[in-house]
């Protein structure tokens, strides 16, 4: 007779992992089913809040899709968040690497490290007015300018991410490139930069996450410019005295695919970058 | 080597990108000598009936083009356009206090010689001058569409009853407890949305509080303790004929309910009926004016100016901006946006209001109006709040008094400027 190996269950745990469940779930699943509700299928009784639709019509998307002019927003969303997320990542480790290497022996430096971190300090709200009216006066009151705006934006969280992981990274490799006879500039590219994948893994997560979530700047920089993104077409459910939410919700569906995508692939990058960079 | 050529080949398109946006950016100048009158309006819902209108301006006009803009968040846009002085020749906002602000900053023109103004009713003039902060000279607007709020109601299930349009107070509390005793919830309410609160209470100002009370206390003469006591009194009466915990639904909650049949009335505007309608298309609403005073004849129907055009200042070209306002003005635009959109019209004239009025109607004719008071709250006082906190307290007194001190505290520079311009005479 065979005994049964008892499997034993952590429950303090799966209790815990289950109620995150749940949070995470929940959400997701009242989006989901008001994304394919009618309007007349909404109800404030707890069972018809919770019931499924009556049918799974996509036509809430395709309403969704033809009032935000879905694949232009989408494309401006995309040009503006993949812009700011190379010219992020390339000038920003730069940066970081200069700023990092030498803040150590450096007074200036570490004072210039400091003068750009300050800058996670400063609310974005004080800055807008002011900002609305420079950028129209230099001629980037366009998605150029959210761009620019945005990669300023980034650079004092973005160069303490990669200033910090230049510490865990051995000096020892790039004496090595020195001794090949390598210059700074190829070190740096050929040693530093992938070296440093995972943390560009982190920056185009969090400021892809951002610049692609965000409102405020887009509308207060690029209005009147006749381009949307996303989240502003996403606006027009909301007006002064109605909510559609279940256009409101199919759109925020659509919206949110390209992101988690994006999430998805970079997630493994991170995952897979912690055991690069050690040295034998 | 291979990750060079990458970044060389990111380099190149993000220059075709750029160059590619440039291009597209450039082709949108209208070369051919039109004058062009620009438009935003901030009523992203009623983007449609404008773009009729436009389109049907430019069919009849060679020598004007006009852009009619409908963008989300309008005010917010608008405010950062006038900051970079890049304004539209001609604004449809609403009359509340951006306008009054507007007005104070000298950004409006002075249109006292347009013709169209003759048209427009008295009242609505009159709202548009007691927004003013202090008196100015000349007319800064012209009133579009109107919205009126009150009571909606259930025609339906009043004509099963044989319910009865209430007049004064004592029929209305008769009525709502003959509702409730047959087993109906008579209002509903969503004060979960702070503003919802002002719905009830600034219909019931109107018909107790004098039009410029506001007005009245920046000049000394009164207080709100005074004028507001027997509107707040009023306000808790209602309680008890709404749903248990009326804090607990938002506005959407509230007209998806009323819109179920949940209950017979409910304390909103005539803007909440395309909501409501979404979610019940075929739901017959009527609407009538809050029967809060002991008299029929003491009521007022509380109306305030939804959509008005104002000239800028930086308009270069006043004709052309005058033309289309005549255009929008005349019977023919005004009714295509009415048929759009539920709304009062502005003008003299005999439009076809759309049904969910019909118990307002005389009202309207008679032209027996008053603005929306919180039209004249600053908005960092946030009233509303203040109102949701007085509902679930219960304590008039404390809620009159922290008002009349907040009053004070929130308009400084106003009543400053309602002061100089007392002694100047």
């Amino acid at each position: 007779m065979k005994t049964k190996v008892k499997e034993r269950v952590n429950w303090p745990i799966t209790i815990l992992l289950i109620v995150g469940l749940i949070t995470v779930a929940f959400p997701l699943y009242m989006t989901i089913v008001i994304a394919f509700k009618q309007p007349s299928e909404m109800t404030n009784s707890i069972a018809g809040i919770l019931s499924l639709p009556k049918s799974w019509s996509i036509a809430n998307f395709a309403e969704a899709m033809r009032v935000t002019d879905f694949w232009r927003s989408l494309g401006n969303s995309f040009i503006i968040t993949i812009l700011t997320v190379v010219v992020s990542i390339v000038i920003h480790s730069l940066a970081g690497y200069a700023i990092g290497r030498n803040k150590a022996k450096s007074k200036f430096y570490s004072f210039v490290y400091l003068y750009i971190v300050s800058g996670m300090f400063v609310p974005f709200a004080i800055l807008m007015m002011p900002l609305v009216k420079q950028t129209a006066m230099i001629g980037l009151a366009n998605w150029v300018g959210v761009i620019v705006l945005y990669v300023v934006f980034y650079m004092p969280m973005n160069v303490l991410l990669y200033s910090g992981y230049l510490v865990n990274i051995p000096m020892a490799l790039e004496e090595a490139a020195y001794v090949d006879g390598a210059t700074t500039w190829q070190t740096y590219w050929k040693i530093i930069f992938p070296i440093m994948k995972p943390m560009h893994a982190t920056v185009a997560v969090l400021t892809a996450l951002g610049t692609w979530n965000d409102v405020m700047t887009p509308l207060v920089i690029m209005s009147g410019s006749g381009m949307t993104t996303l989240p502003l077409a996403q606006m027009t459910f909301q007006t002064q005295f109605g909510t559609n939410y279940n256009l409101a919700f199919a759109s925020y569906l659509l919206a949110l695919l390209p992101i988690l995508i994006f999430y998805l692939v970079c997630q493994k990058q991170i995952l897979n970058g912690v055991v690069n960079g050690a040295v034998k | 080597m291979q990750r060079k050529g990458k970044i060389g080949i990111s380099v190149l398109l993000i220059a075709a990108m750029l160059t590619a946006m440039t291009l597209t950016a450039c082709g949108s100048k209208d070369d051919s000598g039109k004058t062009v009158i620009e438009l935003v309006q901030y009523k992203p819902e009623a983007v449609d009936a404008f773009e009729a209108i436009e389109e049907k301006f430019n069919a009849t006009h060679d020598d004007i083009q006009l852009k009619i803009e409908s963008p989300n968040d309008a005010m917010t846009i608008l405010k950062t356009r006038f900051i970079r002085e890049d304004a539209p020749d001609i604004i449809g906002i609403g009359g509340d206090v951006n306008f009054s602000s507007f007005i104070d900053s000298d950004m409006l023109m002075d249109i006292s010689d347009f013709e169209g103004l003759a048209d427009i009713k008295q009242s609505y003039k009159d709202i548009d001058k007691a927004l003013e902060y202090v008196p100015e000279e000349g007319v800064y607007a012209v009133p579009y569409v109107a919205n009126a709020a009150g009571i909606l109601y259930n025609r339906e299930m009043f004509k099963e009853h044989g319910w009865e349009i209430p007049e004064t107070w004592d029929e209305f509390i008769s009525l709502c407890d003959e509702i409730q005793a047959e087993g109906i919830m008579p209002l509903y309410f969503g004060f979960k949305d702070v503003w919802t609160t002002l719905a009830p209470w600034n219909a019931m100002a109107v018909g107790i509080a004098d039009a410029d009370v506001c007005r009245q206390v920046n000049k000394g003469e009164t207080t709100f303790t005074e004028e507001y006591r027997e509107v707040a009194q009023k306000m808790l009466e209602l309680l008890p004929y709404g749903p248990d915990d009326p804090f607990a639904y938002d506005y959407n909650g509230a007209c998806t309910a009323f819109a179920n049949g949940e209950s017979a009335m409910y304390t909103i505007g005539s803007y909440a009926v395309p909501q409501i309608m979404s979610v019940n298309p075929d739901m017959d609403i009527d609407s009538f004016v809050f029967p809060v005073n002991d008299k029929e004849e003491d009521n007022i129907l509380n109306s305030g100016i939804d959509l008005q055009f104002c000239v800028m200042n930086d308009c270069e070209n006043k004709e052309a901006a005058y033309e289309v306002l005549s255009f929008l003005l005349k019977d023919e635009s005004i009714q295509e946006y009415l048929d759009n959109q539920n709304a009062v019209p502005c003008k003299e004239g005999d439009f076809q209001l759309p049904s969910m009025l019909d118990g307002m109607k005389k009202y309207i004719d008679e032209d027996r109006m008053a603005d929306y008071q919180d039209h004249y709250y600053p908005a960092e006082m946030s009233v509303d709040a203040q109102i949701q906190t007085f509902l679930m307290k219960k304590d008039v007194d404390a809620f009159l008094t922290k008002f009349d001190k907040d009053w004070i505290r929130y308009n400084r520079d106003i009543i400053r400027k309602v002061e100089d311009y007392e002694a100047e005479h």
